[in-house]
Order: C-alpha cells, then sequence, then structure tokens
C-alpha cells in the first residue's frame, strides 16, 4: 500500500538544495571570507577616534598639593554644528543584552544601569577609558586644605524630563539616600555610608546648587570624584527627580517611568525587546541630532550582524570576528575606542586567610595553591612556580595578533589599562615572556613534570575574545602538559563560586576601563569583598586598605605600584589583553567623540551626527 | 463520560501539580539568581540583606509552601530579575508565541499536505521527490542553524524579509517557517498514508465508478477525509511547537514566551522559571486532555483503552 | 493518547527480522543512504587513525581558513579551520564518532528503560500503568531543553568525570526524555498483543510472565523498537546540537556535530564554513537515517503508522 520511495534522488535532491542556499549565502560573503586570517589594517573609511579630552586642565585628584581645582565650567565632548538643527530621524542600535527595565539606581545592575547612564540618567562626573575626571552635573567643585570637606557647584538649569522641575541640590542627596536605602543591590555601600553618611558629617545643602560633603577629620579621606567615577562604572551615580520618585513611588517609578536629566527621555521599554526613547527637548547640555533611540536587544551575533547588513540598524555590539564582514557593508564607518576592556584568567583557591565561615578551605593539594601563607616558605615558591608557568606558557602576543586581529595589546599587569604612564618603570619590568621551555623546567622544579588537571570554567563576559581566550589557553597549557577540563558556564551559574570561592580552578574573565587599578583590587583581591578573584592574602587586604584610606594621589599610586610587583611576581592572577571596543556605523550616521566610563555601550549618543 | 472527563482532569492537575515540585526544586539547584544582582563592589551584607528581603533565606519547603498558596490563587509571584509580576510578563509575551506557533502550524500544514497529496498521487515523479526533500531537510538539520541561513538569504542578500523583531508585517515569515519546517516531513507522510488509505476505500471507488472526474474525487471527496489524521497530529505538536519556540526565538528575537524561558533559566530567575515551565506544561496538558476528550467523545471505546 | 486500539495487529510476529522478506525487496534497497552511513559509522569506528590531524589541537596562525577549494584555502585543511585554527575536516571525522557514542548510549538507556517501563505498564496496566504514565506525562509536559539546561547549569560543573561529566550528564538527561517515546509505543503494542489467542495459550500452558513477556510479547514489538530507534538517532543528534546551542551541549573541546554548529555560528556571516561543514553532516547523516527509518518501517510495518510522525 506505501510506496517505497526512491531514495537516491531524494538525498541528491534535498543535497542539491541545500546547497544551492549554502552556496548562495556563501558566495554573498565569499569575498570578506578570505582576509579572515590576515591582520585587519584600518579600513579605508574608518574614522579612528580616540576619546575626547574634555574638561580641559584634566582634572586628576591631586588635592593634597593643591586645595582647589576648577576645571572649565562646561564640558565641549565635540566640535559642534554651529546651526542648532531640529532633532529628526530614528537612531536605532542592538546590543547583545538590554538587561531589565530597572530605572532606579538602587536596583540597576549590569548592564542596565550603564545602558540607563548613558541615555536617560546624568552622573555628577564621568570619567574617560583614561580615569579623566569629566564634570557633567556638578560644574566645578573645590575641597578644604585637610581634604575633608568638598564643596561642589551644581550646574543650574538642569531639567528633569517630561517637565518635572528643574535638578536642585535636594535631589543630589535624595538620590544619595535612596541608593544607600533598604533593597538595594548597589555596591560600595560601606564606603557611601562612610563618606557621605559620616558621624558629625554628611552631605549639606547650602542652596539650591551648592552641595557640601564631610567627610569629617576622624574618617578616612576619600577623593570624591574618582570614587563617583567608579561607582558610575558599576552601580552608576545618577541624580533622580526626588518630587517624581516620591509622587510615583518607587516601584513605578524604578519599574515605568524613568526620570532623568539625560539627553533622551525614556517613551517605551519591552523586557528583553526594545527600549524606546525620545530626544529630550532643548537640553541643557546637548539635544541629540536624532528624534528617536531605540535600544534592541538581539541576543544573537548573526542576528545582529544581519540586521546591520540588511540597514535596519545603525549600530550593533560586534565581535571581532565579523569585522572583514561589516567591512563591506556600503558606508559603514568604525567607531574604535583603545582600551575597551582589560580580560585575565583568575586562579581560585589561593584562600590565605583563615576563614571559618568559607565552605571550601584552602586544598594545598592543587599544585597552585601553598600550604603555606608565608611568600618566604618553600611551599610558597614552589606553587609560585607552578603559577608563573601557568602564565609565560601563554603566548600572549600570538593571541592578540590572531584572535584580536591587532585590536588590542598584551596585558601583563591586572588592572593598569589607561594607567601605564602611572606605572613607571614598572612598565617594562612586569612583562611575563612567553617562554615554554622554561615553564616546563619550573613545572619540573615544583615536582609537576607530568604536568596536572585543571578546570577551566570558560565565562561569558562582555569583552571580545573572553572564552576562545580560555579555550586557546588549555591548547598552550598542553604543550606544557597541563591538561585541562573545560566547562561552559552561564555567568549566573558561576557567580555564586565567586562569592562562596569554591571553586577550584581558573576561569576566564575581564574587566573595563577602571579610574584607578584600586577600583578593581579593593573589591577582587581583598577577603571583604563580595567577590573574590581567587585570592585572599592577607599581605593584600592589608595593602589594598591602606590605598583604599589614603587620599593623595600620588602615595596612593605608589601603593598600587606595590600591589601591581606582588600580585606579578606572584603571578596569583593572570593578565590576558587589552582589547579595543569596535561599533560599526551604518550610512545614516557619522562618528562622534564617544568620553565615556563603559565601552560595552554607546555613550554620548546625543553627539551622533546624521550623516551627510 | 462525566467520570471519565472528571478522572482526566483530576489526573492532569495532579500532574501539574508534579511538575510544580519538581521544577521549583530543580530552579533552586540551578544557581542563585541574587548574586548575579549585586553588583561586583557589593558587600556580603548586602546580598544576606537582598535574600532575605526575596524570601530566599526561608528553607525550601517554607518556600514551597508559600509558592503553592499563591500559586493556587494565580500569583506567581514577582521575577527576582525583571521585578515584575512573572504572570504579567507571561501574559505579555504568551501572544508573540502563539502567533508564532499557529503560523509555523500553518506553514507546516500548507507545505505538508499539499506535498503529501502529491506524494500519494505523482508518486516517484520529480516534483514528489524535491518536495520530499524539502520536507526531510526540516527534519534533518539543527534549527538554529537553518534559521540563520534563512535569515542571510532571504533577509540579507535577497532583502525580501526583516530580518529578526516583530515591528514588520514580514518578520514573522523566517521563525515561522524555522520553527514549522520541522514538522512538514510528518505532515506529508500522515498525510500520504492517509490518502493512500481513503483512496482505496469503497466510497472513493463507488464514486470514481460513478463517473465523478478524479480531479473531483480528491479534491472533494478524498482529501476531506484524509485531512482528520494530520488535523489531529497537529493537535498534539501544538505543544511541542510551543516549547519549540526556544530556538527560533531567540535566533530571530522575537520576543516570546520561549526566549523568557531562556532568559529565567540564563538568571536562575525561580519564580519566572516557575511560571514559564508551569504554563508549558498547563499548554501541554490543556491540549492533551482536549485531544482526550475529543477522541473520547468521538469514539467512546478509547475510554477503556 | 495516541494509541488506537482499533488498528489491531492482526498476525502474530514470526521471526523478528523476516530476513527471507527483506531479501526481496533488496532492489528497493535505499543505497545512498546507507552508504553514508556505514562512512559515518566507518569514521567514528577508525577516527583516530583516518583523522589528519589531532582535533582538539589548533594553530592559531591558521584561523579560519576556508575550506580548499576556496581562494585563501589551504591543501592542509580540506574542509578548512575553524576559529581556534582546528582541521575542520578531522574534526567532523572525530564528531562523527562523539555523536554516534551520544546518539547510541541515551538510546541505549533510554530505550532499555522505556522499553521495560512500557511492558510493564501494557503487560500489567492498573495503578502501575497509572504511575508510569504519570510519570510520562510529566516528562512530556516540561520542556526538556529547559530541563536539559537547568541541569546542566547546576550540576554540569560536579557531575563526575567517571560518568562521562558534562556529556554524561547530557546523556543521562537526554535519556531521562527519550525514554517516553519508547515506553508508550511499546505499551500500545503490548495492550494489543496481550488481547492475541497465542499469549492467552502461553498463559494457560503456565508460562510465568517474565518469560511471556520475553518470549511471546518482547519479538512482537522488536520491528517496531528497530524503526522508532532508527528515527531516533537522528533526534538525539539534533537536540544535542540545540542544546549546545543554548549553551549547554558537549562542553568544548570535544569535536561534538551539534556543539561544532552551534559554537560556529556566530561566524556565519563570514567564515560560513566552520559551522556549515558539521550542520551539513548532521543534514546528511540524519536524512539518511530518516530515509533508512523509513524505508525499514514500510519493509517490516507498514501499517506503523504511528512513528510516521517521528
Amino acid at each position: 500500500m506505501l510506496i517505497s520511495l526512491r531514495r537516491k534522488q531524494i538525498v541528491l535532491g534535498g543535497c542539491a538544495v541545500w546547497l544551492a542556499l549554502v552556496v548562495a549565502c556563501g558566495s554573498a560573503e565569499s569575498p570578506t571570507a578570505a582576509p579572515a586570517a590576515t591582520p585587519q589594517a584600518e579600513p579605508p573609511t574608518a574614522v579612528a577616534t580616540s576619546p575626547a579630552i574634555t574638561a580641559a586642565p584634566v582634572a586628576t585628584p591631586a588635592p593634597g598639593v593643591q586645595s582647589t581645582r576648577i576645571p572649565t565650567p562646561t564640558p565641549a565632548p565635540v566640535v559642534e554644528p554651529e546651526v542648532t538643527q531640529e532633532a529628526a530621524g530614528v537612531l536605532n542600535v542592538a546590543y547583545s543584552q538590554l538587561g531589565p527595565p530597572k530605572f532606579i539606581p538602587k536596583l540597576s545592575g549590569s548592564p542596565q544601569s550603564s545602558i540607563n547612564v548613558s541615555v536617560v540618567w546624568e552622573s555628577m562626573w564621568h570619567s574617560d577609558p583614561q580615569g579623566n575626571v569629566i564634570p557633567r552635573l556638578v560644574k566645578e567643585w573645590s575641597v578644604s586644605p585637610d581634604g575633608n570637606v568638598w564643596t561642589l557647584n551644581l550646574e543650574e538649569n538642569v531639567p528633569f524630563h517630561k517637565g518635572k522641575g528643574t535638578m536642585t541640590a535636594q535631589d543630589v542627596i535624595w538620590s544619595m539616600d535612596d541608593i544607600v536605602s533598604e533593597g538595594t543591590v548597589s555596591g560600595r555601600l560601606a564606603q557611601r555610608q562612610t563618606i557621605f553618611y559620616a558621624e558629625g558629617g554628611g552631605m549639606t545643602a547650602i542652596d539650591d546648587h551648592t552641595l557640601e560633603v564631610d567627610t569629617t577629620a576622624n574618617g578616612p579621606r576619600f577623593d570624591l570624584t574618582w570614587y563617583s567615577t567608579s561607582a558610575l562604572l558599576t552601580g552608576a551615580l545618577p541624580v533622580m527627580s526626588k518630587a517624581h520618585v516620591e509622587a510615583l513611588g518607587e516601584e513605578r517609578a524604578g519599574v515605568e517611568d524613568p526620570i532623568g536629566t539625560g539627553p533622551w527621555q525614556h517613551v517605551e521599554h519591552k523586557t528583553s525587546e526594545v527600549w524606546k526613547l525620545e530626544a529630550a527637548p532643548d537640553h541643557w547640555r546637548k539635544t541629540p541630532n536624532f528624534a528617536e533611540l531605540n535600544i534592541w536587544e538581539i541576543a544573537e551575533e548573526s542576528t545582529r550582524i544581519a540586521n546591520f547588513q540588511a540597514g535596519k540598524m545603525d549600530s550593533i555590539h560586534m565581535s571581532l570576528e565579523s569585522l572583514p564582514v561589516l567591512e563591506q557593508v556600503e558606508g559603514v564607518k568604525f567607531l574604535r575606542l583603545p582600551g575597551g576592556g582589560q580580560t585575565h584568567i583568575n586562579i581560585h583557591g589561593q584562600m590565605y586567610i583563615d576563614r571559618p565561615d568559607l565552605g571550601t578551605p584552602r586544598n594545598a593539594a592543587l599544585p597552585w595553591i601553598s600550604a603555606n601563607p608565608d611568600v618566604n616558605s618553600a611551599e610558597w615558591e614552589q606553587a609560585r612556580k607552578v603559577r608563573e608557568a601557568m602564565s609565560i606558557s601563554l603566548d600572549r602576543q600570538l593571541i592578540v595578533d590572531e584572535l584580536l586581529g591587532g585590536a588590542g595589546e598584551v596585558n601583563n599587569v591586572f588592572g593598569w589599562m589607561g594607567h601605564d604612564a602611572r606605572l613607571g618603570g614598572l612598565k617594562e619590568t612586569l612583562v611575563y615572556e612567553y617562554n615554554p621551555e622554561r615553564a616546563k623546567q619550573l613545572l619540573e622544579e615544583a615536582g609537576y613534570g607530568d604536568g596536572f588537571d585543571i578546570v577551566m570554567a570558560l565565562t561569558t563576559r562582555p569583552f571580545p575574545g573572553t572564552v576562545q581566550m580560555g579555550e586557546i589557553a588549555c591548547l598552550m597549557w598542553e604543550d606544557i602538559g597541563i591538561r585541562c577540563a573545560q566547562e561552559r558556564s552561564q555567568m549566573s551559574a558561576f557567580r555564586p563560586k565567586f562569592v562562596d570561592r569554591s571553586h577550584e580552578g581558573v576561569n576566564t574573565h575581564g574587566v573595563g576601563p577602571l579610574p584607578e587599578p584600586l577600583v578593581t583590587y579593593s573589591s577582587s583581591l581583598v577577603s571583604a569583598g563580595v567577590i573574590n578573584y581567587g585570592i585572599e592574602h592577607p599581605w593584600l587586604d592589608e595593602k589594598i586598605a591602606l590605598a583604599m584610606e589614603t587620599f593623595d594621589d600620588a602615595e596612593r599610586f605608589a601603593l598600587q605600584r606595590e600591589v601591581a610587583q606582588w600580585v606579578f611576581d606572584n603571578a596569583v592572577i593572570l593578565p590576558m589583553y587589552r582589547v579595543n571596543w569596535i561599533f560599526p556605523l551604518g550610512p545614516n550616521i557619522d562618528t562622534w567623540e564617544m568620553a565615556c566610563c563603559d565601552a560595552r555601550v554607546l555613550f554620548d549618543l546625543e553627539y551622533a551626527p546624521h550623516r551627510r | 463520560m462525566q467520570r471519565f472527563l472528571l478522572r482526566r482532569l483530576l489526573l492532569t492537575i495532579v500532574t501539574l501539580w508534579l511538575v510544580s515540585v519538581l521544577i521549583f526544586f530543580m530552579a533552586r539547584i540551578s544557581g542563585d539568581p541574587t548574586t548575579l544582582l549585586i553588583d561586583d563592589y557589593a558587600s556580603a551584607s548586602t546580598l544576606e540583606d537582598l535574600k532575605a528581603s526575596l524570601g530566599l533565606d526561608k528553607s525550601y519547603p517554607e518556600q514551597y509552601w508559600i509558592f503553592l498558596k499563591n500559586a493556587v490563587r494565580g500569583d506567581f509571584g514577582v521575577s527576582i530579575v525583571q521585578k515584575q509580576p512573572v504572570g504579567s510578563l507571561i501574559i505579555q509575551r504568551l501572544p508573540a508565541t502563539l502567533y508564532l506557533g499557529l503560523m509555523a502550524f500553518v506553514f507546516s500544514l500548507a507545505v505538508g499536505i499539499p506535498l503529501g497529496v502529491l506524494s500519494s498521487l505523482k508518486r516517484g515523479s520529480l516534483l514528489d521527490q524535491v518536495g520530499k526533500a524539502i520536507a526531510l531537510i526540516g527534519q534533518s538539520a539543527p534549527p538554529f542553524w537553518i534559521g540563520i541561513m534563512l535569515m542571510f538569504f532571504f533577509a540579507v542578500r535577497l532583502g525580501w524579509v526583516a530580518p529578526s523583531g516583530r515591528e514588520e508585517t514580514s518578520s514573522i515569515i523566517l521563525p515561522a517557517i524555522t520553527l514549522g519546517w520541522f514538522n512538514v516531513a510528518a505532515n506529508l507522510r500522515l498525510m500520504r498514508s492517509a490518502m493512500l488509505d481513503v483512496m482505496d476505500t469503497e466510497y472513493i471507488k463507488l464514486a470514481r465508478a460513478k463517473g465523478v472526474s478524479s480531479t473531483a474525487v480528491i479534491w472533494q471527496h478524498a482529501l476531506r477525509n484524509a485531512l482528520i489524521p494530520p488535523l489531529t497530529f497537529a493537535g498534539i505538536t501544538l505543544g511541542g511547537l510551543i516549547t519549540g519556540s526556544l530556538v527560533a526565538e531567540t535566533v530571530f528575537a522575537w520576543p516570546g514566551l520561549g526566549q523568557l524561558a531562556f532568559l529565567a533559566v540564563r538568571d536562575s530567575d525561580y519564580p519566572l522559571l516557575q511560571g514559564v515551565v508551569i504554563a508549558f506544561a498547563a499548554a501541554y496538558l490543556g491540549t492533551a486532555f482536549l485531544v482526550d476528550v475529543f477522541y473520547a467523545y468521538v469514539d467512546p471505546r478509547i475510554r477503556f483503552a | 493518547m495516541a494509541d488506537n486500539p482499533s488498528r489491531a495487529i492482526q498476525t502474530p510476529p514470526s521471526a523478528p527480522f523476516r530476513l527471507a522478506k527483506l531479501l526481496r525487496r533488496v532492489r528497493r534497497w535505499p543505497i545512498i543512504p546507507l552508504l553514508l552511513l556505514s562512512l559515518v559509522v566507518f569514521s567514528g569506528v577508525t577516527a583516530p587513525w583516518i583523522a589528519p590531524e589531532n582535533p582538539r589541537k589548533g594553530d592559531l596562525r591558521a584561523r579560519m581558513l576556508p575550506p580548499a577549494w576556496l581562494e585563501g584555502g589551504s591543501a592542509d585543511h580540506l574542509l578548512g579551520t575553524d576559529h581556534l585554527g582546528r582541521d575542520i575536516f578531522s574534526r567532523i571525522i572525530h564528531g562523527a564518532r562523539i555523536s554516534l557514542i551520544v546518539a547510541g548510549v541515551t538510546l541505549g538507556l533510554g530505550g532499555t528503560t522505556g522499553v521495560v517501563l512500557g511492558l510493564l505498564a501494557g503487560w500489567y496496566g492498573k495503578w502501575i500503568d497509572e504511575i508510569i504514565m504519570r510519570v510520562v506525562d510529566i516528562a512530556l509536559a516540561i520542556p526538556l531543553v529547559l530541563v536539559a539546561l537547568v541541569m546542566v547549569v547546576a550540576v554540569g560543573q560536579s557531575f563526575p568525570s567517571e560518568l562521562g561529566g558534562q556529556t554524561g550528564l547530557i546523556i543521562l538527561v537526554l535519556a531521562g526524555f527519550f525514554w517516553v517515546r519508547f515506553a508508550r509505543l511499546i505499551r500500545g503494542e503490548v495492550l494489543q498483543l496481550k488481547t492475541l489467542d497465542y499469549v492467552a495459550l502461553a498463559k494457560v500452558a503456565g508460562a510465568t510472565t517474565p518469560r511471556i513477556l520475553a518470549v511471546h510479547i518482547f519479538p512482537g514489538v522488536i520491528n517496531t523498537l528497530i524503526v522508532l530507534a532508527t528515527l531516533q538517532v537522528g533526534f538525539v543528534i539534533l537536540v544535542e546540537s540545540t542544546l549546545s546551542f543554548l549553551g549547554a551541549g558537549v562542553p568544548p573541546p570535544t569535536p561534538a556535530w551539534g556543539s561544532m554548529v552551534a559554537e560556529g555560528r556566530d561566524f556565519l556571516a563570514g567564515a560560513w564554513w566552520i559551522a556549515t561543514m558539521p550542520g551539513l553532516a548532521i543534514l546528511l547523516t540524519v536524512m539518511s537515517l530518516n530515509l533508512f527509518g523509513d524505508w525499514l518501517r514500510d519493509s517490516l510495518d507498514p501499517r506503523l503508522r504511528q512513528l510516521a510522525t517521528n
């Protein structure tokens, strides 16, 4: 009853149809396929951009020497078109992740706080990737000679969106109160308390646009600008409208109706789909050139590429591998940001502070862990050799050349991206020379001539090549006998291990540009941090705590250099590379100078010009 | 009949409850959403406070009891990460998934049935072979790969349709094909054998003998009767289509339930994960229940099987 | 639910494989699918000897080379290299082995469980049937991919390496779902078989239950089993690829076809061969399996309508 088919023809037919499709798709891109292996040169159309050096005499904190710093009153990030034109057109950008709709600083984590602060919010200060301070809502500031009392002069006539009043010092105080209030997910709570809520000091509104912050003589002295710009990277420190949130209630204001002072105002947010915004009319700083802005969430790289190729998106998150393909798109330009991120491989389990609260105590049976916390002991030296072998067996230059196509540089010092100038002579001496022979010899000396097994968790971070970097490290380690068991790991699954310090292996990781290395030292390399990158040591705890309390810029950096040297010598973490951030720009928009904070999202979109 | 219905309904509810227990505990071993919420620079006490405020510091049985109490009232809690009620998140996204599922279903029928008819009538012709090959591709290649290839070909190279999202009317086409293609082959096979069965019956033979033209026989008599098995099968696969939407929705950034489910797993968002899985299970069990009822109604013998 | 008791199997099964009948159909053998499948099995078995390169070893300097016949391709890498500079051809050959092992073990575990539970449910009925069918319902009601994702996220890293680590866990989760398909089908068959005269006769003759199940019932379902298993092999390969796509597949650097496609998908716009070559391997293999399965069904038991839906 049932017919037997002529299978041959079906298979052949099927192949033919499919191959036709495959070839068609392939040939579309074939010109781009070939040069994939060659390091790409600057495309002719691209306009290389560097972060704007804004506030003309760069406000680098040096309060010990200089009691008052008055930067130029207004930031002038770009050369402006002379005629103010009516905002027109729609700007579409796609990120891999949009984050949930949380428009209140105390609730927003990564990535939405970065995205929020790039459009609807403005912060008191911003910082560029070099750590230079860019004043935003604070026009100018001064510090008392003892470094304890900060006087902040706020911009005047800064309206909140949709006619919700004008920003005053009261809003700033309220925003700070809110971010430390119950239910916050925000970081640096302890420091915020110490700075802004010091006993006998705290914040006082002198008038509507002048704010005084007294950290008191008893407390540690902080540099407020670097502190708040570092907070900006993580929990953000934007100014919200007190009246609005109080009227609407935190829940609604935080989820449904964000009000800020940024150049874009909220229209509609659909979870994991799109955030629609419109230009804030007559913005105090810069009215956007485009009337509307849609930020899309598109998880798949290929889908983002297809949208960009089809002209649906003006800019997207892209991986460096997609560069050759996007260079073929007609009229494409690229926005390049040096120093978008610094990657590293964490070596876990180095818990040299005996804490009864840790479920996983130090396991000295692991080759890279010493039984003795004393850095002069024989055990320490043995474990150190293993870690050094792990480090010098990695050909970082090859990774930068091939994986990043040259769009980055080797990193030997954890956390110092953008601060090389302050490393001084260490820049030349803190270098891990690639030397697999010596690595083998070190393993031999440490008693692991036959190598050992290690677990590599390939955790995803939003920096180009993070996961592949781990796979490549495993390839390279295999040459000296270190055998990896690899596992792909959602960050959600791995993060608890960062918190409870239970991972006994390595993992791939990275951090963005930092105002100072101390920002990451003070959270990830100390026992007090909620997240730890695998090392807790009394020496680190002590030095980093000291640095945190050091107000003087030069002294603080001297301490940070000591930490850098120690971290390098003991190879407690494996710095990998510093990678540039690249955004493609479609034919509708031109390049602009992007001068802010966190290269994972497009900042200063209000300056994005129409292409003429 | 009533007793049968009541029994089936009860079993469905028991199954749903078991699903809820399973997913509740499974979600809790999968990770910790609170460690994701806090930022890298938070302190340990922030984490403790957060857990307490979310009720996650209570024992599992206690947490389950609270969950169950609320769930029977239709309250599935508030998503830990999205900060919105799980129920409303699901309802927001349901239409997109239903639409996608429906269009995929229509696609698999619209392609599978004509090909099946063709296959039964013109055995071994070139057209039949090509048709079968097309049907089989959908059943033989990873769906996400098919989806991305379709996207680059039809949206980028030809520019016929939108690559992703659901802003444009044409946006539905590619995800629906990606999702529906898998079932084309099954529909083809079902339709072909059903057609062969029907064509073999006395009833059709009689019609033919009476001189009804063969086209009329096929289209008016045979087809109508042969449609029943594929349609029944489609009813069962509809539940599967919804769960299968996870891949199509992720590839095409289609904001439906599948994508929401993926978010829930990625973030270990317990309430959301529970809500989504229970919604999926309810959809599946509901469909199965209706199919059962339908069968029992049509063919009373089924009740004793 | 899909069981249709009105369609009883009338003929008691004779020799399980009906060799003679098969041979008579020799002219209609699906030559090309069989050849392809033999090739896949051959590759899987002999992978370490025939693969030109080490599938886990990459050369970063030869990263993302296109297939040999395209401009920029190298004769050393017939199908090109992937994002870590590994030889795709060698990885596909080794991948055949991994994919076959995953599919084989999954179906071995799932099939055995499913057959045993299906036999029990069908034969004993009553509460045994009820419990088993409830578990079946639960397994069908929970989306497989979600559970697999949750499980891999939760215990993937701590799953004992003696049991295959994360790959072992994936096999276990897959088997935990695939047994259902077997159980349902076998149960339906048993329900019909046990009404047949020869089974009743065996009972009267005093045969023990295990003996009846093993000697009289099981041979009756073996054809169904073979066809179902054949059709499911391809499906397991596809599900594994879907899991890899969602981040819960066979972990790197093991070259399973599904995870190769999933890992290569981000480069599809440019280096399309990284995902497409293993994708074609899956396509051709699964297609061959489906055609072969179709043919088996038609040859062994044309009445196996339920299997038409795979």
